[in-house]
């Protein structure tokens, strides 16, 4: 299904705001606003106002504009601790559950490592008698005298919302209900929070901090939507705002206030859920790849397979540990601010450390003379002395070489060495994690294809495929928008889970069709609230099972069948876990019981997708020059490209350069360009 | 060596850039085996404390790479050539397996630890060894789990086996497993995570040949020696900076689970000041007849007895490889047949007590070395807790790992200690209650701070945790071990006070008694234990602590009123600072310095300080083989001794007469 709307896709970053407006003929148009971190919605609609001039929008336009936004306001008033005072109120004895976390400290060997501080400092945390077990039975009534008197407690010091998380909540939700209408009858105003409301999964450290970030990060993300449903209502906009989840799918602004923190990873999933759908768009539908967004502080990494996005349970967003279905997204600390640096034993490094933003790297020419990644591609001839970045800042390649040069002399060799060897090192290090990344995420990647996007993917795309054996690179026709497209691109998606925790041999007759039952009851509500302002299409529910051996520590989310659950079928259960099993790990072990942890259903409504044109046809002319460029300590002579005078079809061999506005593509020696059909660039290693 | 300077070569300077590419590449391929036998295994053990490992290894035997981020840290650096050099007839496909302590010199330390080896060719050329480790949860020996506190040899603890090769050129000897299996409690589970480190060494093997294929046999071996030799050269410089002499310092194991006679553990740092660090352990104690011996083959370099200058050198560096060149710089003298040495067939099990004591006591010397660079010292225990069941209808045998309950880490030198954990165990997790509760027939009843635990100091020690269960089982058993510092708080050091004590309660209907140190708790089901872990020691004087940082611990009920009163001098008066009130408190106390040892330590050490020193002058004097017995019986000697008659004289005299018996 396509529509012949006009579709927006935005992503509000900390320095741009990235905007991509396919227009009702299916032409794709990128805008870049410097962000207002103050008011996040502002670089937006001001946005909105320039591409209405500049496209020539009408009121019609406006009426049906489809639109999605994808931000990291939520993360960012994480990061920064921005949120709400919050007070929180448990299972007496374990008030201590934020500051003991899960015990171990990130870096054990370090004297100075310390765990995360909690959102919630200890003061604001009370513990209440009430007692459940894990089977959802009460063991001691809920002491509602005492949970009253906390509640005025921590009102009084200042608590601007009541978290409420009680052990084994996630069974029975009875306790944390009750303590609700008790907190209500005394304080009327008061927020309450309930943990199994945001995510009833069993882990209390797990479950409370998810529910404390969905509260703490609320406020601000408020603002943020009230000023964009206002501004977008203002300017003649008929439809309500989306906004993209961690997930890779999108929601109502009005529903996502429930829970924002399933928006928390929002633009780097839909950066990954986007480089699915550029896969797609060439014909790949069944697509496994790696993407690696390259920013300025660090590149993320991410996977996709058999063309879905690769969820994570596990994910740490900002160290904390959120157990919402997360499209997962590992960073690795380098990226082109990463410092350029000699240790104490005269041996070249890069990173951790990066230059920032601001002033940015020696070649930004605004007072910084620390050498960085970025200064090192300008020596080496991959970005151009004068070059725009961005359309904005312009590269100097002298301040590139002064800043290195001291570098090169600790060493004893010329700048372009140093240049090349630090280029080398970041990228054996974005390759380094890379293959860790998948380890743990339990891929082998020798099949996959890479996806480069961010600032400087593009540049970086073909020689870190190299290093990690991989010899197909797909950029996309925006790589340095690539969030927003993905904005534009999501369907609706949302999560939810119910507890098992049982041995499959103990489950009960109808336990997985009951469950499965409630799911999909709950799951068809709620996609039901979201169709209601939605032009939703098809609607799709998915099952799926967490298992594992006993005694293992990890869990395979297996895919089930919806009738293997409807008939309790513990046997076919059984023969798709070892079937999930024996893909990730090469074995089974037929002698181990199984422990089926939850159910999981995936709800889905397809929306109408922005209709495409395909690339133009080749215009011949797109060549337009040739420089010097170094790679890998040899230098080349690299000819010239224009993109956007690139038509489908058109091959380009390497050595060669090909700019566009958001970002500048290398292709290296022994590497071949191709525009498909769709307008991404294919590039082959031969 | 290659320094800062204009005069390096060309070649030089681009073989160390090559070195440190290939640097992060091993690193990725040591992350990437960690996390395969981390996902791939079977036991709880491994699952919840992480004591695996994976690395990669030189044919010398140094490690040249380590993950970072996952398993166990203290093995960086182990002296690996007894497995390397097991055998001359390495072949392409075999795979080597021991846990022998003394066959292998200190390279293994207790028998649980699996320790496998995969040799990595290239054509018929040996390269290097990918290497795997894990802590089985059982083999064998006389209690479940293997590690029974009170176990006086080796042979108690399980089967030992020295290097020996399960698969040959890829096929398994099925004789070999069948051993390992027969001879121990859960051969299914094992089996279930030694495969896991086989499949782990094969991605080892493999990542390797590809580097090569990729970069070239000669680079790759080029940059396994430069990676090792940079390290080294990294760790040397933050050596320098300790002055030049010998800093001394003494710690103890409060008993040895077998008698209440505290166990020394003596270390003099020697900086040489030209980057070597040497540990003399003179003077600690001879091997015990518990499960604490630290069998370190007479190693020149060991990591278990250098944690403290290891995380030192981490703490200190930025971007480190982590790797053996650590070790290098850090030279050990040890005693024979010594608690920090001991020889076969000494019993191990809990050794890891005797290396976190042996953390503490460098700390100690460390803190008169370079004032102001480590910290106080924490709890010093790992409180392992497992609980077992029978299921009454299949009759199987359930064992799960409860919390492992450890106090705080010393405060200092730049920020509070860490509550409910010690930096040699840092890695550790816990065990989610909602879990446990799900897996076992167990309820939590606590998992909290324990307020006013603390050392006291201007960076105040990590609280001590309390951590209460009752199993609702009529035959349940709760198996604990690594208990210490429930006599000897953790000290504190530049003015901070010591921290508290750990103990072990339970409450029943006959009501509350102290179980302590006690290895086996046998539970009715309507008891409650309660394992409590001490308070880290504190840095610096406490009356120089910022008072909003006491006001602020006060808020968060974790330091009470009237401590902030005594302890900080700091007066709190209707929710808010007394600042008049908190300036008399301080004019009127006097600041501390130095290290404050604890009042058990002191106590002990009033009794019986001169008793335990003569006995140290006159075992040094007694032939090696012979300390422990000697040791044994000079004790029990003196306990017999009235109170009044414990005078030098008395005592001398006594020693004298046991001379002849042990030939000094």
């Amino acid at each position: 299904m396509s529509s012949s709307s006009v579709h927006l896709g935005v992503d509000v970053g900390g320095t741009f705001t990235d905007m991509v407006v396919f227009d009702d003929r299916g032409q794709l148009h990128c805008f870049k606003m410097p962000s207002t971190p103050a008011r996040p919605a502002e670089a937006t609609l001001t946005g909105l106002d320039e591409i209405v001039s500049a496209l020539g929008l009408t009121p019609a336009h406006l009426a049906g504009l489809q639109h999605t936004h994808g931000s990291t306001i939520a993360v960012n008033a994480l990061i920064e601790r921005r949120g709400a005072r919050l007070g929180m109120i448990t299972t007496d004895g374990f008030r201590d559950v934020f500051e003991l976390g899960r015990l171990a400290i990130p870096h054990p060997m370090r004297y100075d490592s310390r765990r995360l501080v909690p959102l919630i400092p200890r003061g604001m945390i009370r513990g209440v008698p009430g007692r459940l077990d894990a089977s959802g039975r009460e063991r001691v009534p809920l002491d509602e005298a005492a949970l009253a008197k906390a509640a005025k407690e921590l009102a009084a010091d200042g608590a601007a919302l009541l978290l409420v998380s009680f052990l084994h909540s996630y069974r029975n939700p009875a306790h944390e209900r009750r303590a609700r209408e008790v907190i209500k009858a005394i304080l009327p105003d008061m927020p309450v929070e309930l943990s199994c409301e945001v995510w009833p999964q069993a882990r209390e450290y797990e479950r409370a901090v998810t529910a404390a970030v969905n509260a703490y990060v609320r406020p601000p993300v408020e603002r943020y939507l009230e000023d964009l449903v206002g501004g977008t209502a203002a300017r003649g906009i008929g439809t309500e705002p989306r906004v993209t989840r961690s997930n890779g799918g999108m929601q109502r602004a009005r529903t996502i206030l429930r829970q924002p923190v399933s928006a928390l990873l929002s633009g780097p999933a839909a950066g990954v859920a986007a480089a699915a759908a550029v896969a797609r768009d060439c014909g790949w539908d069944d697509a496994d790849l790696i993407t690696i967004d390259v920013g300025g502080t660090s590149a993320d990494v991410g996977c996709v397979r058999h063309g879905q996005p690769v969820l994570s349970t596990e994910e740490h967003i900002a160290e904390f540990p959120l157990l919402l279905p997360s499209i997962a997204v590992s960073s690795v600390g380098a990226g082109g601010g990463s410092i350029v640096w000699v240790d104490e034993t005269g041996a070249l490094k890069v990173g951790p450390r990066s230059a920032g933003a601001d002033p940015g790297p020696a070649c930004y020419g605004k007072g910084s003379t620390t050498p960085s990644l970025t200064d090192a591609m300008l020596v080496a001839g991959w970005l151009d002395d004068g070059q725009r970045l961005g359309g904005r800042i312009p590269l100097r390649l002298s301040e590139a070489r002064k800043a290195l040069s001291p570098l090169a002399k600790s060493m004893g060799l010329d700048v372009e060495a140093i240049a090349d060897g630090a280029i080398s090192i970041a990228i054996a290090i974005m390759a380094a994690e890379t293959s860790h990344v998948l380890a743990r995420r339990g891929i082998d990647a020798p099949e996959f294809s890479l996806v480069p996007f961010g600032g400087a993917g593009p540049l970086i795309g073909a020689l870190l495929a190299e290093e990690v054996y991989v010899d197909r690179v797909l950029v996309p026709q925006t790589p340095g928008a690539l969030s927003a497209l993905g904005a534009a691109y999501s369907d609706v998606q949302g999560d939810l889970i119910a507890p098992t925790y049982r041995l499959l041999s103990e489950l009960a007759s109808s336990e997985l069709g009951d469950t499965c039952r409630q799911l999909e009851d709950d799951a068809r509500r709620w996609l039901g609230e979201e169709a209601a302002a939605l032009p939703m299409g098809e609607v799709r529910i998915t099952f799926s099972a967490d298992m594992r051996y006993e005694g293992q520590g990890y869990d395979v989310t297996v895919p089930v069948p919806r009738d293997v659950l409807l008939r309790n079928d513990t046997a076919a259960l059984a023969g798709l876990f070892a079937e999930t099993y024996r893909a990730i790990y090469g074995h089974t072990n037929d002698r181990a019981d199984l422990w089926v942890k939850e159910i999981r259903a995936r709800a889905v409504g397809v929306m109408p997708r922005p209709r495409q044109l395909r690339a133009g046809r080749s215009s011949g002319s797109a060549v337009k020059g040739s420089r010097r460029v170094r790679i890998a300590g040899k230098l080349h002579t690299a000819s010239t490209l224009d993109r956007a005078s690139l038509g489908a079809g058109d091959r380009v061999a390497g050595p060669a350069i090909i700019d566009q506005l958001d970002t500048t593509l290398l292709v290296p020696p022994r590497w071949q360009a191709e525009v498909m059909e769709s307008g991404s660039i294919l590039m082959t290693h031969s | 060596m290659i320094g800062v300077t204009d005069t390096v070569d060309r070649a030089d300077a681009k073989s160390v850039i090559l070195s440190e590419i290939l640097a992060n590449h091993f690193r990725a391929i040591t992350e990437e085996m960690s996390s395969i036998v981390l996902r791939a295994a079977h036991t709880t053990f491994i699952k919840e404390t992480q004591d695996y490992a994976a690395a990669l290894v030189t044919n010398e035997g140094e490690v040249f790479a380590y993950p970072h981020s996952t398993g166990v840290t203290a093995l960086l650096g182990i002296p690996m050539s007894p497995g390397t050099m097991a055998f001359d007839d390495w072949a392409p496909g075999d795979v080597m397996i021991t846990n022998d302590p003394y066959f292998t010199r200190g390279m293994v330390m207790h028998l649980p630890d699996y320790y496998l080896f995969k040799p990595i060719f290239h054509g018929d050329r040996l390269v290097c060894f990918a290497w795997a480790f894990m802590h089985c949860s059982d083999v064998g020996g006389s209690v479940p789990g293997s590690t029974d506190m009170k176990s006086s040899e080796v042979y108690q603890e399980g089967l030992r086996l020295r290097p020996v090769k399960l698969f040959r050129r890829g096929k398994i000897d099925e004789e070999i497993w069948n051993i390992i299996a027969d001879n121990c409690r859960i051969p299914s589970l094992n089996w279930g995570d030694i495969g896991a480190l086989v499949s782990s060494l094969k991605v080892g093997e493999q990542r390797i040949m590809r580097l090569i294929d990729k970069y070239g046999l000669a680079q790759v071996q080029d940059a396994m020696r430069g990676t090792l030799d940079r390290t080294e050269q990294r760790a040397r410089a933050v050596l320098r900076t300790i002055p030049k002499g010998d800093y001394s310092f003494t710690d103890y194991l409060e008993d040895d689970f077998v008698s209440d006679v505290p166990v020394k553990m003596t270390v003099t740092v020697r900086s040489t000041g030209d980057g070597t660090v040497v540990l003399d352990y003179t003077g600690s104690d001879p091997q015990v007849q518990a499960a604490l011996n630290l069998p370190t083959g007479s190693q020149r370099h060991h990591p278990f007895l250098s944690l403290a200058i290891m995380n030192f050198i981490v703490t200190q560096v930025e971007g480190l490889h982590l790797n053996a060149g650590i070790v290098r710089c850090i030279e050990l003298v040890l005693p024979e047949h010594s608690i920090v040495n001991a020889s076969f067939p000494a019993s191990c099990g809990m050794r890891f007590l005797t290396a976190m004591r042996a953390h503490d006591a460098v700390l100690g010397a460390m803190s008169t070395a370079l004032p102001g660079k480590l910290p106080a010292a924490g709890a010093g225990e790992i409180a392992v807790t497992l609980i077992s069941t029978i299921d009454l209808a299949s009759g199987r045998l359930q064992v799960a790992v409860a919390n492992p309950v450890q106090g705080g880490t010393g405060g200092g030198p730049l920020a509070d200690g860490v509550t409910g954990i010690d930096y040699p165990t840092g890695y550790l997790r816990n065990v989610p209650a909602e879990v446990l509760e799900s897996e076992m027939p167990v309820l939590v009843h606590r998992f909290a701070i324990l307020p006013d635990s603390e050392g006291p100091g201007q960076w105040r020690g990590g609280f001590g945790v309390e951590y209460a269960i009752a199993v609702e089982h009529p035959n349940a058993s709760i198996v604990m071990r690594g208990k210490e510092r429930y006599k000897f708080q953790p000290w504190g050091v530049a003015g901070g006070g010591a921290g508290t004590l750990g103990e072990t309660t339970v409450v029943d209907r006959r009501g509350r008694r102290d179980i302590a140190k006690a290895s086996v708790f046998r539970p009715s089901p309507d008891a409650v234990m309660t394992i409590r872990g001490a308070g880290g020691g504190g840095y610096g004087s406490p009356f120089a602590r910022d008072p909003g940082h006491v006001h602020r611990d006060v808020m968060d009920g974790l330091v009470s009123v009237e401590r902030a009163r005594t302890a900080y001098g700091v007066a709190i008066k209707d929710r808010a600072i007394d600042l008049a009130g908190t300036a008399a408190l301080r004019r009127a106390g006097t600041s501390r310095h130095g290290i404050d040892l604890g009042s058990g330590r002191s106590a002990w050490e009033k009794e019986w300080g001169a008793v335990a020193q003569a006995i140290g002058r006159w075992l040094a004097r007694i032939p090696a083989r012979l300390r422990a017995t000697a040791k044994e019986t000079a004790w029990t000697e003196m306990k017999l001794l009235p109170i009044d008659s414990r005078g030098a004289a008395e005592v001398d005299r006594v020693l004298q007469e046991l001379s002849m018996r042990f030939g000094a």
